[in-house]
């Protein structure tokens, strides 16, 4: 079955298209989360959020666009409710040097703009892939990293003008 | 999907000795490619495990409102459940003691000389039989059978059930109380000792007879013996009366306890 | 011996569901046949505890269901499939299964809801856990009926009609599974088809009107129609029971005439014997 058929599935009240669907997704979803916070019980319960909420309205992916995206919108904001609720510190990821092959990997997956967002800084980049990336809007960029929405905001103005500076 | 990405960029993603960069470019291919989520390595123990965590709170259904009451003022959980399915909270139980409550406030607002009176004061001992012989037996009880057969003190559940049904017919009286306009000597609580009475003896009667037979043996009797008062002319509802409802309650209330052990299993006592 | 029967006796008026029956039961399935209103459901439920019979006595596992503390007892140990089980339909059948394993005191959630999906599980349902019961066929109802017997891994089984309703490979699940069930288990199964006793019973008890016509065997029950059971083109006159067969040709269960072509008796020729005519129509408006 399609993921599309599946949520058809779990319409009907079906729990073993949702055992189905998140056998196919829960792991990457999983990976994606961890990199988002390092604190893997968190990950987890967020995970189990995301695949509830499927449960409980499978309509709300009105059949447009990947279920995988979709599934990811879901989840990464579910993090963030965890995240608020923990009050825990936020763990963060240690940066990782990059090596060639992988820049020329990163060149291949976003073109000129995967070259021209290595030249961020860690706390740059991060607000990247919050927002632009992961699509969440400042409050909840602001509340995943654990900074003010000010500096979400500051902080993002000047990776853009960045990026445009080594586009240019 | 014209590109995928390489096995061991997918492995050192999966285990987090990887760049920002090139992970935020892996990310967007996976979100969209199956194949390569399917490549990613497989921890069979922790998917297993995020499953039950989901599958509790999918699976079971939600617990009705009495339930989730009962709970939160301390119930054990698998006792309300129980309680719960108690023909006392079915709608069409509480309905029908509504019903004879309203019957009663509107018939003594236009006809305080009594008839209507009379008439409530016959129906409203009835309700907690009716709850009763719902509560118990293979006439409503679809599971009955399977109730029986299992270790679960049906004389208990019985008895719970038969509390439930008494507590929500005497509670809407109770709040019809004030609104009933009641002639002469007796007020409206002229009816809770035949109530008892009535319960207690469908009970006793249940221990020998199906609940159902038993309640319908009681509603024949009670509506005899009010026709035959009425033909002799007797007083149904005064205090000597009353005294005579409070001692059949106790009598049947005794054969309930003597005979506690006849009611998890039929053909019994013959 | 787990189970041990001794002279029951049942009557409804004038009629004798239970007319003296004697019996012993151990690990392992037994079988047991008999025509409609011979007693079977009525004997199950005496030894399920759900009926008391009037004479007689029963142990169970050491425990005796006239004893109300053995009673519950008894009822923690054996699993019960009813021939009319009972449906909330409006339950999911985990619902239904979690509301059972609650009146079989298992009080824990968790290890509760762990139990439900294990009976689920094994009679193949757990895709229909949150399917309403209304919603269910007949065969699945069944299904649901033995996976809430199995709660709490009894050691004795009484099944009434377990089978009745499912497709042949269902069927043969079934079997399957209860085989390997029966490995360390009493299992007792009230059936009309002698197919399933012959397959997996070690043990054969045939009821008829009350009594007890037949304890053995599987093949001592389909000895006694050694040498009775032949073929012929013509239907025969004179034989006790005669059937077409999908070949066209007539099999005939009695005593053959000269010249007769005998052929090897099944266990359903055997049944026959012992239950004649009457029971072989009433079997085929049942099934």
């Amino acid at each position: 079955m399609t993921d599309a058929e599946l949520l058809a599935a779990i319409a009907e009240g079906r729990a073993d298209a949702l055992r189905e669907l998140h056998e196919r997704h829960a792991p990457w979803l999983a990976a994606r989360l961890s990199h988002r916070s390092a604190d893997r019980g968190i990950v987890d319960e967020a995970i189990q959020d995301t695949f509830v909420a499927v449960w409980k309205k499978p309509q709300a992916h009105r059949g447009e666009g990947e279920v995988g995206a979709w599934l990811w919108s879901i989840a990464i904001r579910k993090l963030i409710d965890r995240l608020r609720r923990s009050r825990a510190p936020r763990l963060e990821r240690a940066p990782v040097v990059e090596s060639v092959e992988e820049s020329v990997l990163a060149g291949i997956g976003y073109g000129d703009l995967g070259k021209v967002m290595e030249g961020l800084s860690p706390e740059l980049m991060a607000v990247v892939q919050a927002r632009i990336l992961d699509g969440l809007s400042t409050r909840e960029a602001a509340r995943l990293l654990g900074i003010p929405t000010g500096t979400v905001k500051t902080r993002l103005m000047r990776a853009k003008q960045i990026m445009r500076e080594q586009l240019a | 999907m014209s590109w995928h990405v390489d096995q061991d960029v997918l492995h050192r993603y999966q285990t987090g000795a990887i760049d920002r960069v090139v992970a935020a470019s892996v990310e967007a291919h996976v979100t969209e490619c199956a194949e390569c989520r399917g490549d990613l390595i497989l921890d069979e123990i922790w998917l297993n495990q995020s499953w039950a965590g989901i599958a509790d709170r999918v699976e079971p259904g939600r617990p009705r409102v009495i339930e989730r009451l009962l709970v939160s003022v301390g119930v054990n959980q698998h006792l309300a459940r129980v309680i719960a399915l108690s023909p006392a909270f079915r709608v069409s139980f509480v309905l029908a003691v509504i019903l004879v409550m309203g019957f009663a406030v509107s018939a003594s607002a236009s006809d305080p000389n009594g008839w209507a009176f009379r008439v409530f004061l016959f129906l409203a001992p009835l309700l907690p039989v009716a709850g009763i012989a719902l509560a118990y037996g293979s006439l409503v009880d679809a599971a009955h059978e399977l109730t029986l057969s299992s270790p679960i003190d049906s004389f208990r559940l019985l008895v719970l059930r038969a509390i439930t049904v008494l507590i929500v017919s005497v509670g809407i009286g109770l709040v019809a109380w004030p609104f009933i306009d009641t002639p002469s000597a007796f007020g409206p609580s002229a009816w809770l000792a035949p109530a008892l009475a009535l319960t207690l003896t469908t009970l006793a009667l249940a221990s020998r007879f199906e609940a159902w037979i038993a309640g319908a043996m009681v509603a024949g009797g009670w509506a005899t013996a009010m026709a035959l008062a009425l033909a002799g002319d007797l007083e149904t509802f005064n205090a000597g009366a009353q005294s005579v409802y409070v001692l059949a309650g106790i009598v049947a209330g005794l054969v309930v306890a003597v005979r506690r052990n006849s009611y998890d299993r039929e053909g019994v006592g013959r | 011996m787990t189970v041990t029967v001794a002279d029951i006796r049942k009557h409804y008026g004038s009629l004798h569901a239970l007319d003296g029956v004697d019996f012993q039961l151990e690990t392992g399935i037994t079988g047991l046949l008999g025509p409609n209103g011979a007693g079977k459901t009525t004997l199950l439920r005496c030894l399920a505890t759900v009926l008391a019979p009037d004479r007689g006595s029963i142990d169970v596992l050491g425990f005796d269901p006239d004893r109300p503390k053995d009673r519950t007892e008894i009822r923690r140990l054996i699993g019960y499939l009813p021939q009319e089980p009972g449906f909330y339909r409006s339950f999911t059948c985990f619902d239904f299964i979690d509301y059972l394993a609650i009146l079989k005191e298992h009080t824990e959630r968790a290890d509760r809801h762990a139990e439900v999906r294990r009976v689920l599980e094994l009679t193949g349902l757990s895709d229909k856990s949150t399917t309403k019961i209304r919603k269910l066929s007949g065969g699945m109802r069944r299904r649901l009926a033995l996976a809430q017997s199995l709660i709490g891994d009894p050691r004795v089984l009484i099944l009434d009609e377990p089978t009745a309703g499912l497709d042949p490979e269902l069927r043969f699940r079934f079997r399957e599974l209860v085989t390997e069930l029966a490995a360390e288990r009493t299992v007792l199964i009230s059936t009309h088809q002698t197919e399933d006793v012959a397959a997996i019973c070690d043990r054969v008890i045939v009821l008829d009107a009350g009594r007890v016509m037949f304890d053995g065997t599987p093949r001592g029950l389909i000895d006694l129609a050694k040498g009775k059971v032949w073929l012929s083109d013509d239907r025969p006159a004179g034989a006790r029971i005669t059937w077409r067969t999908a070949s066209g040709e007539f099999r005939a269960v009695g005593e053959p005439p000269e010249g007769a072509t005998l052929i090897d008796p099944t266990i359903e020729d055997g049944y026959l014997m012992l239950v004649g005519a009457a029971a072989l129509e009433e079997d085929i408006q049942a099934a």
